[in-house]
């Protein structure tokens, strides 16, 4: 009877590593909040360092928007920038948080972050900003390793998402947890 | 007993490791356009190794030919001063603009006018400094031509929307003609280097001359 209440103690614990959708959400939003600052803010003290202005990397993602009127269009454009990249973040940050579980190990986590990195520079740099965004490009041009670098850190962020589905899962499916583990103990 | 082991994990580390190789091989594979090293070099042997034999017959007529490694130096030059002087001008009638526009874009482009020089005049002084080339003090002032003091003149003596307009289809002129000037300049130079500078910083030039145009037809008439 002991030995059969242990067991299935053990088998209450795999249910318990699932995490529900709504903490997968807010994980992954706060991860592609964080991975977009990462990525964007390193960006930005770059443009910033050489003189390019802080704001540089916002225009010239505005580009996408308003072409190359968006070095002139002032806050629109840099506001357009932000959303851009916050919105893509975001997006990738839940795709990646669906794809994880509360095991999934942070090392996995960074190799399949850092590789999705890669794969979105590759696709920039050969697709969307040479084909729709060339008032980027050329700016892209002036500092091809930083853009490189900000993918990795962009990566880097996402690798830290199972982090975050452990903190928002720990509080919100605690409860749950709970119970099944009360259920579980022997009589 | 409960096992560590996640077959998801793994599954997942593979599938990275496999996308970033596969995004790292599509990515070096492709080209810039960029003439390869080796190409050049021969070419420039080539070219060498024919230009004794086609100087022969001058050197009569002329008592000193220079090596050709000192004309192609002279020529990286002064095509890099061209450039100095270029951002030299640009940047003093930005500042100007900066200070005189009546328009919140036309101050935005001339602050982006400035920024972006600056910046290519920072990469010019640097390549300068890796092929030897000095860049002479002051040039711009010592360089001046009778019409960049026209130009000058005619900028400060403008006011309001009349400046804007003046000092649109000014930037649009120089622009203009710095890029075909570079673009010629692009042929001549014997330096990987150079020939670098000059893909970068063309596209920028191409963005300033497009915008002075975009905001001149914005500009009242």
């Amino acid at each position: 009877m002991d030995e059969r209440s242990s067991t299935e103690t053990v088998d209450a614990s795999a249910p318990a590593n699932r995490v529900s959708w709504g903490s997968r959400l807010i994980a992954g939003i706060a991860d592609g909040i964080l991975s977009a600052i990462l990525m964007m803010g390193f960006m930005m003290a770059y443009s910033n360092a050489v003189g390019e202005g802080v704001t540089m990397p916002l225009k010239a993602l505005g580009a996408l928007v308003y072409g190359v009127e968006a070095l002139v269009a002032g806050s629109m454009a840099m506001l357009a920038g932000a959303g851009i990249q916050l919105g893509f973040s975001i997006v990738l940050g839940i795709l990646f948080a669906l794809c994880m579980s509360r095991r999934t190990s942070i090392i996995a986590a960074l190799f399949a972050g850092l590789a999705i990195g890669i794969i979105i520079w590759v696709v920039m740099d050969l697709v969307v900003l040479p084909y729709m965004d060339p008032t980027m490009a050329a700016r892209i041009a002036l500092m091809p390793m930083v853009y490189f670098v900000a993918h990795l850190l962009f990566g880097i962020g996402l690798g830290l998402t199972p982090l975050f589905i452990r903190a928002f899962s720990g509080r919100r499916d605690e409860p749950r947890r709970m119970s099944r583990r009360t259920e579980a103990l022997p009589v | 007993m409960r096992t560590h082991e996640n077959p998801a994990s793994s599954r997942l580390v593979l599938i990275a490791a496999l996308s970033a190789a596969v995004a790292v091989l599509v990515g070096c594979s492709t080209s810039r356009k960029q003439p390869a090293p080796n190409a050049d070099a021969n070419a420039s042997a080539a070219q060498s190794s024919a230009q004794p034999s086609a100087q022969q017959p001058q050197a009569k007529a002329t008592p000193f030919v220079p090596p050709p490694e000192v004309s192609s130096k002279r020529t990286n030059a002064a095509i890099l001063e061209q450039i100095h002087l270029a951002d030299m001008k640009e940047i003093e009638a930005g500042k100007m603009a900066e200070a005189k526009a009546s328009s919140t874009e036309v101050r935005e482009y001339a602050d982006q006018l400035v920024k972006d020089h600056t910046s290519a005049d920072q990469m010019v002084t640097a390549t300068a400094q890796r092929i030897g080339a000095r860049l002479r003090d002051s040039s711009a002032q010592r360089h001046k031509t009778a019409n960049a003091t026209l130009v000058e003149k005619k900028l400060s003596s403008a006011n309001g929307a009349h400046f804007d307009r003046v000092f649109l289809a000014q930037t649009s002129a120089d622009h203009k003609k710095l890029m075909n000037e570079l673009k010629q300049a692009r042929d001549d130079a014997s330096d990987d280097d150079i020939e670098a500078l000059i893909d970068k910083i063309m596209p920028i030039l191409q963005q300033h001359q497009d915008l002075a145009e975009i905001l001149m037809k914005k500009e009242p008439a």
